[in-house]
């Protein structure tokens, strides 16, 4: 298992060079990377450096293009000299494309962190980009047992983020410059910093950056799995992203790095307790989704089609029902009325059915409005249901 | 007969499937109870599938699917059966963004797969990646403007579908997970629960020369999609099929654009789309709940006035939506109500083509005949027929029924700045 870890400076680089099992930096320029700052000539004299040193330099491709910013980003890349660099990693399938079109040798890694979260997906990427595939990058909303299945299974290396910042919106509009100035008036390359909280909870800041790229909001508490490391090791995990950007200053990205690699092989518990933002829980614990909507769900969902007979649409109490009917039913299939509680009552004895024009009626149509007497407790939204096998 | 794109309309239950057909929508798209985006929309049971397909294909109308939730392992239990299911009761086409979910269609059936806006698809190169995957329609981003969709039609030869109408989802589709992280609730499986539309506390340069630390403002929010004024450019380039957003939303709101755009688009191919049509356009969506309105990227890359800035703001039309027509008799028409209607109330009644009609509720009636001065919502109220009204015959069946003038709205977005035709 190895560390990577983004780089933007000879210091970073000098510092990653010490940093036990760091193999590899991250590049970001700004023309493709979502919080790129550094130029073409940074990025590449960076990249050699880094291969002088014995990394191995990784240009970070991970922003999401249209067809006019991809059309621009392939005319300026393909004057770059790709060859200084050991590995592309993209987030657009179809940044992923260009480069087996247009550098087909160059080893690709694909950001699979967004709506790649079953095994059947990864799979599939893998066969897509078959040899050109060197490394897939995982979500972190997957729990750490699919994440130990995909490490074992899949036939390419993977990486995960073991420390970092969180990501929860990347937009392609610049929502922060309408209400903050850019101190440094940096026109060619935005790059605007501020935190933004909820309303009903302004302890809880998010910190929220604005690039040429757009805007991208992050969790107040980073990840943090350094010191839960040993299942997914054992499983094969390739790669443990060390992402310190938002602890960089002076435009280090990399700060001490070094010593970060050292305790996470000494002590990572340690670290954990002594990391300088709040970390979450590990790993995503399982999605509620479906369990609190479930309660919030219409109780009358289970009855089937072919039993509802008809809708309640008005109760008057004390005078009368009108029911919508759904299709075609005799009213000797009836068997019984289904509160919007779930409460299921019995039809009354000698219930009557007449139709708008007071006709008395047996024999029902779909679509049709059909009158009777006031039952007790019934309401709008209440349905008619029929008897199966009559 | 000229070329003209798919009008396609959101369907949150068998109602508003049938609203949706009825004013003019080409195709319909829906959600089952699993795999879909929209957990809390009611969604279409089994057997309310069968039955609104049966319903669509006898109107000419086409049906998709929505099976484009990002799926974990666990979730693909039942899929398979689901997808035959789909496949033999006549499902038109799957909406699909996961790759995964494609391949386990493509290993239980034949269905049709368009991939959905939730994947974010931006460019050719991208599309030639799920063109080589099985996808047969591209729902392209809504960052793309309708040229760029085109290039990428004329490119790849894929068929490819645009957002025309509706919310925004304001980060990259499927590239927000705020819900995850802060609510619990998976916003790629369901669980959205619409935080870019919170305000939110940002220390703003206004702030600071006010000496605040932080000003509330709503910096995320998006206002909703509107392409009334771009109906030339999507025919100019084939753009297949235009869709309203909405799953979740009402059958005033379904009727009221399927209409809109129904109108727009036969206008356009029969060479008598102008000005002034536009404008009834722009009027007539006015009239149902939004969040102002913008061409977003439909021509260039959306700027700081797609942002809708009102601080709790909410949806808002010049319109109160208060019924639905159930059945018309020659002396009366049966409304189901949504809301209160007293006699005096100016009704109009939205036709499936034409002029609203609109008329004084002089006498209410219960269903059983006993005269009423008001009928309370979630009821059924007989409206007689007035003296003189015309147009009587062209009032039916889930025609949509609103108050005019909601004088309480403060949200009414001036008419077309500028109309293109």
């Amino acid at each position: 298992m190895q560390f990577n870890t983004f780089a933007s400076s000879s210091r970073d680089l000098e510092r990653c060079a010490h940093a036990p099992q760091l193999q590899e930096v991250l590049l970001e320029p700004a023309l493709l990377a979502r919080q790129g700052r550094l130029g073409e000539a940074e990025v590449q004299s960076l990249a050699l450096e880094a291969t002088q040193r014995g990394l191995r330099p990784v240009l970070v491709w991970d922003i999401v293009m249209t067809e006019r910013m991809l059309s621009v980003v392939s005319d300026r890349l393909q004057r770059w000299d790709l060859r200084r660099f050991a590995a592309v990693r993209v987030s657009d399938v179809g940044a992923a494309y260009w480069l087996t079109t247009h550098a087909p040798e160059m080893p690709l890694q694909l950001i699979v962190e967004t709506g790649n979260h079953n095994l059947e997906a990864l799979q599939g990427w893998c066969e897509l980009f078959g040899t050109s595939l060197e490394r897939l990058i995982l979500s972190i909303e997957l729990p750490e047992k699919q994440l130990v299945e995909y490490c074992q299974s899949l036939p390419v290396a993977c990486e995960l983020l073991g420390v970092g910042q969180i990501l929860l919106f990347y937009s392609p509009r610049s929502l922060l410059s309408a209400h903050i100035s850019n101190p440094q008036e940096e026109e060619n390359a935005p790059y605007l910093e501020t935190t933004v909280a909820f309303e009903e909870s302004p302890q809880r800041p998010f910190p929220t950056v604005e690039t040429a790229h757009g805007t991208l909001m992050f969790l107040d508490k980073d990840q943090f799995i350094l010191d839960r490391l040993e299942a997914l090791k054992a499983a094969g995990l390739h790669t443990v992203r060390l992402d310190l950007r938002h602890l960089g200053r002076d435009g280090d990205m990399a700060i001490d790095i070094d010593r970060i690699c050292q305790q996470i092989l000494d002590d990572p518990v340690v670290l954990r307790k002594q990391w300088v933002r709040e970390t979450r829980a590990p790993f995503f614990n399982a999605n509620r989704t479906t369990s609190l909507f479930n309660r919030m769900k219409s109780k009358l969902d289970d009855y089937n089609t072919p039993q509802r007979l008809a809708e309640v649409v008005a109760a008057e109490k004390g005078q009368y029902l009108v029911f919508y009917t759904t299709q075609s039913f005799h009213v000797s299939h009836i068997k019984s009325i289904v509160l919007t509680t779930g409460e299921e009552l019995p039809l009354p004895q000698n219930l009557v059915f007449r139709d708008i024009h007071n006709e008395t009626v047996e024999a029902i149509a779909p679509q049709q409005l059909i009158i009777t007497e006031w039952i007790k407790k019934v309401v709008s939204g209440s349905l008619l249901i029929g008897g199966s096998g009559e | 007969m000229m070329w003209k794109p798919e009008l396609l309309a959101p369907a949150k239950n068998l109602e508003r499937l049938y609203v949706a057909i009825a004013y003019g929508a080409d195709a319909v798209y829906l959600g089952g109870q699993k795999y879909g985006l929209r957990a809390r929309a009611d969604n279409f049971t089994e057997d309310d599938l069968v039955q609104g397909i049966q319903f669509a294909h006898q109107h000419n109308a086409k049906i998709y699917v929505t099976l484009n939730a990002f799926l974990h392992d666990a979730d693909f239990e039942g899929f398979a059966e689901y997808c035959q299911f789909l496949e033999a009761i006549g499902v038109d086409a799957v909406i699909v963004s996961d790759l995964g979910v494609i391949r386990r269609i493509q290993a239980s059936s034949n269905l049709s797969i368009h991939l959905s806006t939730q994947a974010s698809c931006l460019n050719v190169y991208a599309a030639q990646v799920w063109a080589k995957l099985g996808v047969k329609r591209l729902i392209v981003g809504r960052e793309l403007s309708i040229a760029e969709a085109g290039q990428i039609r004329q490119q790849t030869g894929m068929d490819v579908e645009m957002f025309t109408h509706g919310a925004m989802c304001m980060a990259y589709s499927g590239h927000c997970t705020i819900s995850n992280f802060t609510a619990g609730r998976d916003s790629n499986r369901g669980g959205c629960i619409q935080s870019c539309r919170l305000p939110y506390h940002l220390p703003t340069d206004h702030a600071i020369e006010q000496a605040q630390p932080t000003e509330l403002v709503a910096f995320m929010s998006s206002k909703d999609l509107w392409g009334i004024s771009q109906i030339g450019d999507f025919f100019t380039h084939q753009i297949c099929s235009l869709k309203i957003e909405g799953r979740m939303k009402s059958s005033f709101y379904v009727a009221l654009t399927c209409k809109v755009y129904r109108q727009l688009i036969d206008a356009y191919a029969n060479g008598t789309l102008d000005a002034a049509l536009l404008a009834e356009a722009a009027a007539e969506l006015q009239s149902v709940p939004h969040r102002d309105y913008t061409t977003g990227s439909l021509e260039t890359p959306a700027d700081r006035s797609s942002v809708f800035e009102r601080l709790h703001g909410i949806n808002t039309g010049t319109h109160q939506y208060i019924g639905l027509v159930l059945d018309v008799t020659s002396e009366t028409v049966i409304v189901r109500l949504l809301e209160p209607l007293a006699v005096g109330d100016r009704l109009e009644i939205v036709p499936f083509v034409g002029e609203p009609i609109a008329w004084t509720a002089q006498q209410l009636t219960s269903i059983t005949g006993e005269p009423l001065q008001s009928m309370r919502q979630d009821s059924v109220v007989c409206v007689a027929k007035p003296e003189g009204l015309e147009r009587w015959g062209a009032i039916a069946q889930w025609n949509v029924v609103r108050l005019a003038s909601n004088a309480s709205s403060s949200n009414t977005q001036p008419v077309l700045e500028s109309v293109a035709v």
